[in-house]
């Protein structure tokens, strides 16, 4: 269902739960999953993205609709204005508070981004768990990532013992 | 043990994380958290994990078998990221790279592949024979990041030469760090780095062609960063189709000379913390899309750029050049605006100020109408002046760039305090913005300690910013 408007060709991304988002085809290009897609013509009606609900779906546009190019299709009165450079920097301060959200979405977001083949999403949602796990006490960790240790005592003991060169 | 990671948690970063963040996970810990969440972790595919942990400092990762049997085979399916300690004679403690003792037991535990190992030899002794062994286990094959060489105080002037396998990896690696050691053309090396993109030489010497060498064999590298490199020639000439960014540092106080001999994609040449008491000469050949310059000295006697044969001046200037950092003492403004002269459609312009007092010497501002400064008519838009403290000179380079560049949109004074309204008029009058040369210009202050040598040194690889001297 790509239709035309104001000059920008428009790809219809489908979450499961039925939700359809028209989004710029430079925008969904963000993504190298849909991306290849479009350029194998697989594009032609909605695209259905599975297991990413309608919820996550539109925070990866948003993403996307902020990360697009401004050179590209998002129209050239943008990138006169304002100095790329600025652009960088604006866009680290948005990815920071684009991140601040629970632990359920950041990790649905890591599924998406990972699915989708966004790098700069995957990057930038996988930080915050790879700077827990590298800061925090082994509690603090399974903690964050709801993970239970399920070791017998002895079985720890030996991953301890085979692996001295880490808990040291 | 616990107490101990339990001590690092408190004093890590995470405990000042951004709000929202903070509180969903106190949240969780006292309970009440959404428990449809479940296992989160478990709803990830292992590859994403593996990347996760590949990512971690080499005993982070480690220790991530132990947090569940889901975990437990993953460190091995991840690539490695193996930081080995310098070999020190006393043991240190390092919460996250292992030391050389631990390396034999990683390397028989892990299939590999790795994505980055590090690594600094104290000396060319035993670990030699021991370093050429670890390259050959499969642990280390298809490395991506590679950080070797040797300690800078066992170094002596370069001699020592990396063991043969180092580059075992070659065809794979795409970040290299090479410090302290040397590259000889008696031993003919052949390289052949088809993927790699960063290249970072500290403290490396040169004889013969080796430095061509090296850089032929790089058939993808945008980004080289140069840090006391020492060619015996005295000369270092880079020819590469590919590179967009050249770092170059060099403090050693002797004599110099950079040549881009031909480097048609090179769009920036930083040059940290270029003092004015380097010798260091710069000669462009080709480079038709060089834009951005800088930071160096405007008024060193020392510092010498040349185009061609002859030196940069207005009858020898460059006219790709957008961007210009400069540092100036506030001896020799007018050195500054004869630098201008150099770069005739000059976008921005960052002035570093580096001495704080006043002198005695007055300054005379070369605004002769007779001989304008092109820039200043057409092209500069924004300047922004750092440690501005209004000392005369200052004002009188600030009140120039206000009164004549005609195309001028902002000036930035970066000051140490917070100005008030009044103090801002008072600025306003002295630079007479009443009377600016260009009408849409503005004039803005700001209370910041910007430095811009450290922040050039810390982003050489960085080519995602568009303007490297831009404080964040």
């Amino acid at each position: 269902m790509a239709t035309r408007e104001a000059g920008k060709k428009m790809i219809m991304l489908k979450s499961p739960d039925g939700m359809e988002f028209e989004v710029e085809e430079a925008v969904a290009m963000e993504s190298q999953t849909i991306r290849k897609m479009i350029e194998d013509d697989c594009a032609d009606t909605a695209i259905l993205i599975p297991n990413i609900n309608s919820k996550i779906l539109s925070r990866v546009i948003e993403y996307c609709n902020k990360h697009v190019p401004t050179t590209g299709a998002t129209g050239a009165a943008a990138s006169d204005t304002v100095a790329p450079a600025a652009l960088a920097e604006d866009l680290k301060i948005w990815d920071a508070e684009f991140i601040k959200v629970n632990r359920a979405t950041r990790f649905n977001l890591i599924q998406a981004a990972s699915y989708l083949n966004i790098k700069g999403l995957l990057d930038l949602t996988s930080q915050t768990t790879i700077d827990t796990i590298s800061d925090n006490s082994l509690e603090e960790i399974r903690s964050f990532l709801s993970t239970k240790n399920d070791y017998l005592p002895e079985e720890e003991q030996t991953i301890r013992r085979e692996n001295q060169w880490a808990f040291q | 043990m616990e107490k101990e990671e339990e001590e690092a948690a408190a004093a890590g970063p995470a405990r000042n994380e951004e709000e929202s963040h903070g509180t969903a996970w106190k949240r969780t810990r006292s309970g009440d958290y959404d428990v449809n969440a479940g296992d989160l972790i478990s709803h990830l595919a292992d590859v994403l994990l593996g990347t996760i942990i590949s990512l971690l400092p080499t005993k982070d990762g480690g220790r991530t078998q132990i947090l569940s049997r889901r975990w437990r085979h993953l460190w091995r399916s991840a690539p490695l990221n193996l930081e080995v300690l310098a070999f020190l004679p006393v043991p240190v403690f390092d919460r996250y790279a292992v030391p050389t003792s631990a390396v034999s037991k990683i390397i028989s535990q892990h299939p590999g592949p790795a994505r980055r190992f590090s690594f600094l030899f104290l000396g060319a002794g035993d670990l030699y024979a021991a370093v050429e062994s670890w390259f050959d286990s499969p642990a280390l094959a298809n490395l991506q990041e590679l950080d070797i060489g040797y300690e800078y105080l066992s170094a002596s002037k370069g001699r020592y030469q990396l063991p043969q396998s180092t580059f075992r990896s070659a065809s794979t690696l795409l970040v290299a760090k090479i410090r302290n050691c040397g590259f000889s053309d008696t031993v003919p090396q052949s390289f052949n780095f088809p993927l790699l993109k960063e290249l970072s030489l500290h403290c490396v010497s040169f004889s013969g062609d080796a430095f061509q060498s090296l850089l032929s064999g790089c058939h993808a590298l945008e980004s080289l960063y140069m840090l006391q490199v020492h060619a015996t020639a005295g000369c270092l000439r880079v020819c590469s189709p590919t590179l967009r960014s050249i770092g170059f540092r060099h403090n050693s106080g002797e004599k110099t000379e950079l040549v881009l001999e031909d480097a048609p994609r090179l769009e920036r040449l930083l040059l940290p913390y270029c003092h004015w008491n380097h010798c260091v000469t710069i000669r462009v050949i080709r480079a038709p899309k060089l834009e951005i310059l800088g930071p160096f000295s405007a008024d060193s006697c020392k510092f010498r750029i040349f185009q061609g044969m002859s030196p940069v001046s207005s009858a020898n200037s460059i006219s790709t050049m957008k961007v210009l950092a400069l540092t100036c003492s506030a001896l020799q403004l007018d050195a500054l605006l004869g630098v201008l002269r150099w770069f005739p459609c000059l976008e921005k312009l960052y002035v570093s100020f580096h001495e704080y007092y006043q002198t005695y010497k007055t300054f005379e501002p070369q605004d002769d109408p007779l001989y304008p400064i092109e820039c200043l008519e057409t092209h500069l838009k924004k300047v922004m002046l750092t440690l501005y403290m209004s000392y005369e000179k200052q004002v009188h380079l600030a009140r120039l760039f206000v009164l004549n560049a005609k195309v001028l949109k902002k000036i930035e004074f970066l000051v140490w305090n917070d100005y008030s309204d009044e103090l801002v008029a008072h600025q306003h009058s002295l630079l007479q913005v009443e009377n600016r040369a260009s009408r849409d210009a503005q004039f803005e202050f700001r209370n910041s300690l910007f430095f811009i040598d450290k922040h050039v040194e810390d982003h050489i690889h960085d080519l995602s910013v568009a303007d490297p001297f831009r404080q964040p």
